[in-house]
């Protein structure tokens, strides 16, 4: 192995984290433990280990408390959230790194449930913080790395639909990947439904409380997949860990339906995710459409050598957390910036955005040159900024710009 | 209406045109001094030191490659204005026509008014000692070839203008007789009279003072006074009025940036 592909399943309660090339995929709960004595820190089951015996104190929910900006005080020490999860995961790649010595970290990718954009600067900054560039780490929800999981799978296996169960301590979740094969491209749809079933898996210890366990599994599988087609079922998280409890379910969806046991699931797509920014060109071409991804394209009207043609700000597919892009041009009789979004599923539901240039000065027609940069703050949101550039020493530039949020 | 998009251009050597005393930084920024001084383009603007600019700066190594042949081949030419007019796409098509029209009508009129003209233009931005020379080189020609006394006049008469405008008032008086000489215009023994104003230690000839009523001297006094009392509120004036009201360290300061700046602009004048 010359270089380390790695996917982090990153959640509040545990952690998972696979190596490509590795089939063992480490998981542990997300826990960090300080000893009471030194500033020595440790993570996971280690970490229980030093706080059952007195020697440590343990911090849990580590996601939660960087996104909140909680504090936590160890031996009269007040750390923030964020240190915390930065020095967990300098643990959790120092774990990695001892099984793989002197290999380089090429790529990671996080595979997290929520996206949220707080936590992702923090993991960003956190990256940044360990020696890893950050043009090495990318952030992709829990629903894209099941695509990706899936669609490295054999073509039979996702031809039709796709459904997925994920349970884990912290709740259980439906998925659903559609493949829609258009005349120039594939488009990936997939989706997920939180179900209000969800379950500690603390029941399964007991005989009563896994046959409940596994009626609730039996009456959501009802509900979710009714009588739909489905060319494959997925089963992932800790709950299916094992799956003699859950003996009714497993006859249900496995019946004429071809169905996979992968606890792991996240981890590994998320590592088959980062290898796929090593190749010059992607082993998936398709259009992705999920959670964390944009659902529209924005594009505006511009001309370029004489022809109007449109201008993407934004792709429909396009990661909304990467999704940045800045242009200039020169306004031609013109004091506003017009928006258009184009639904991904419908583009005939086209809609215009209309930004005033307020405030910029007034020049001869074709002398204002603006700076449009665009990103977002979340699936939903696009922040557009528009900065005056004047016209070189002809006409020198302000300090005006505009800021504006705009929802796609 | 329209957005014009711009091409990645990261100039990190701007082209400085001297004339202008600007820099350009894009493709549009030449486009636009193309479009709006054909005066100063038409002459000796584009040559090898363009179009490598155009090659490293602004990324049009075609373009650059264009100029250089044509340049090679037959000499300089309007053509290659209105080349990299078409190659930067900042004018429309119909723009551009209209563009080839005014440089096709300038091209026409008789060569002492074009040169006249391109004098003017360089007097408009400032550039009095080029102007002077080129207004010099039109009189020069018309020991060859006969010019009208009115155009030699208004030629006289711009030279003038420029020598004032340089504070050499002697010169100026100079040129205001010969424009007198050629065509007897009463407007010329006025600028003469101001010129006097200003410079006291001037000498009006006396066929000149003869020639001046009284009443002229009583309407041109009134006159000269309402332009002092304007030039007293301007700007720049109280600035510098405002300039000596500091302490004297700010002053000295403030002032030295102030020669500095007039001694640059003065420097650009010649």
């Amino acid at each position: 192995m010359e270089k380390l592909i790695i996917g982090i399943d990153l959640c509040d309660t545990y952690t998972q984290v696979s190596v490509l090339g590795r089939e063992d995929v480490w998981s542990l709960p997300t826990v960090i433990c300080r000893k009471k004595t030194v500033e020595e820190w440790c993570v996971g089951e280690e970490a229980y280990k030093y706080t059952l015996v007195g020697e440590g104190v343990i911090v849990d929910k580590l996601l939660s408390l960087a996104l909140k900006d909680g504090t936590s005080t160890i031996a009269q020490v007040k750390y923030d959230g964020a240190t915390l999860l930065r020095k967990y995961l300098e643990k959790v790649l120092d774990m990695v790194r001892a099984e793989y010595p002197g290999i380089p970290v090429a790529q990671i990718v996080f595979a997290l449930k929520n996206m949220e954009i707080k936590l992702m600067d923090e993991l960003m900054g956190c990256a940044e913080y360990l020696g890893i560039s950050r043009e090495h780490v990318h952030i992709a929800s829990h629903t894209e790395c099941f695509v990706y999981y899936v669609l490295s799978q054999r073509r039979d296996v996702w031809g039709g639909q796709v459904g997925m169960f994920a349970l884990s301590d912290e709740d259980l979740r439906y998925y659903e990947l559609k493949i829609a094969r258009g005349p120039r491209q594939v488009t990936a749809i997939a989706e997920h439904q939180e179900l209000e079933e969800g379950f500690s898996l603390n029941v399964l210890d007991t005989a009563s409380g896994a046959k409940m366990a596994d009626k609730i599994l039996c009456a959501c599988s009802d509900r979710m997949m009714q009588k739909k087609l489905y060319s494959s079922v997925f089963l992932t998280g800790k709950g299916f860990a094992r799956t003699d409890w859950a003996a009714e379910f497993m006859k249900k969806v496995c019946n004429r339906r071809r169905v996979f046991v992968e606890p792991m699931l996240f981890a590994k797509g998320a590592a088959l995710k980062a290898e796929d920014y090593l190749h010059e060109r992607t082993s998936y071409p398709f259009v992705c459409i999920c959670e964390g991804k944009l659902k529209s394209t924005v594009a505006m009207e511009v001309v370029k050598h004489d022809t109007k043609v449109q201008m993407a700000l934004a792709v429909a597919g396009e990661s909304w957390y990467e999704a940045r892009s800045v242009l200039e041009v020169i306004l031609d009789d013109q004091d506003e910036i017009e928006l258009m979004i184009l639904p991904y599923h419908d583009p005939k539901q086209k809609r215009i955005v209309k930004i005033p240039l307020e405030g910029f000065p007034k020049r001869p027609n074709k002398t204002t040159r603006i700076r449009i940069a665009a990103g977002f703050l979340d699936e939903k949101t696009m922040v557009v900024k528009i900065v005056d550039r004047g016209f070189g020493e002809l006409f020198p530039k302000s300090n005006v710009e505009i800021r504006q949020e705009v929802m796609v | 209406m329209s957005l014009i998009l711009c091409r990645q251009e990261p100039v990190t050597s701007p082209y400085y045109i001297e004339e202008l005393s600007i820099h350009i930084y894009s493709s549009q920024e030449l486009a636009y001094v193309i479009y709006h001084h054909p005066l100063l383009v038409m002459e000796e603007f584009v040559d090898g030191r363009l179009a490598e600019f155009i090659r490293a700066e602004l990324r049009m190594p075609f373009l650059a490659e264009r100029i250089e042949k044509w340049i090679d081949g037959r000499g300089v030419s309007d053509e290659l204005l209105f080349l990299i007019l078409q190659e930067t796409s900042y004018y429309t098509p119909q723009e551009q026509a209209r563009y080839r029209q005014l440089v096709a009508n300038l091209r026409k009129i008789s060569v002492d008014e074009y040169l006249k003209r391109r004098a003017d233009y360089f007097y408009g931005l400032g550039l009095y000692g080029k102007a002077i020379s080129m207004y010099e080189k039109i009189l020069e020609s018309a020991k060859e070839k006969h010019l009208s006394g009115e155009f030699k006049s208004k030629i006289w008469n711009n030279i003038a203008s420029c020598y004032s405008k340089l504070f050499c008032y002697q010169k100026a008086m100079y040129a205001y007789d010969c424009a007198w000489n050629e065509k007897s215009e009463k407007v010329y023994l006025k600028r003469m009279y101001f010129l006097k104003l200003m410079e006291p230690e001037l000498e009006l000839k006396e066929r000149f003072k003869e020639l001046i009523a009284k009443e002229d001297t009583s309407a041109w006094d009134v006159e000269a006074q309402g332009i002092i009392d304007e030039a007293t509120g301007a700007g720049a004036v109280v600035k510098l009025s405002q300039l000596f009201e500091k302490d004297p360290l700010k002053r000295i300061a403030g002032a030295g940036e102030l020669v500095n700046e007039w001694k640059g602009q003065y420097r650009k004048m010649m």
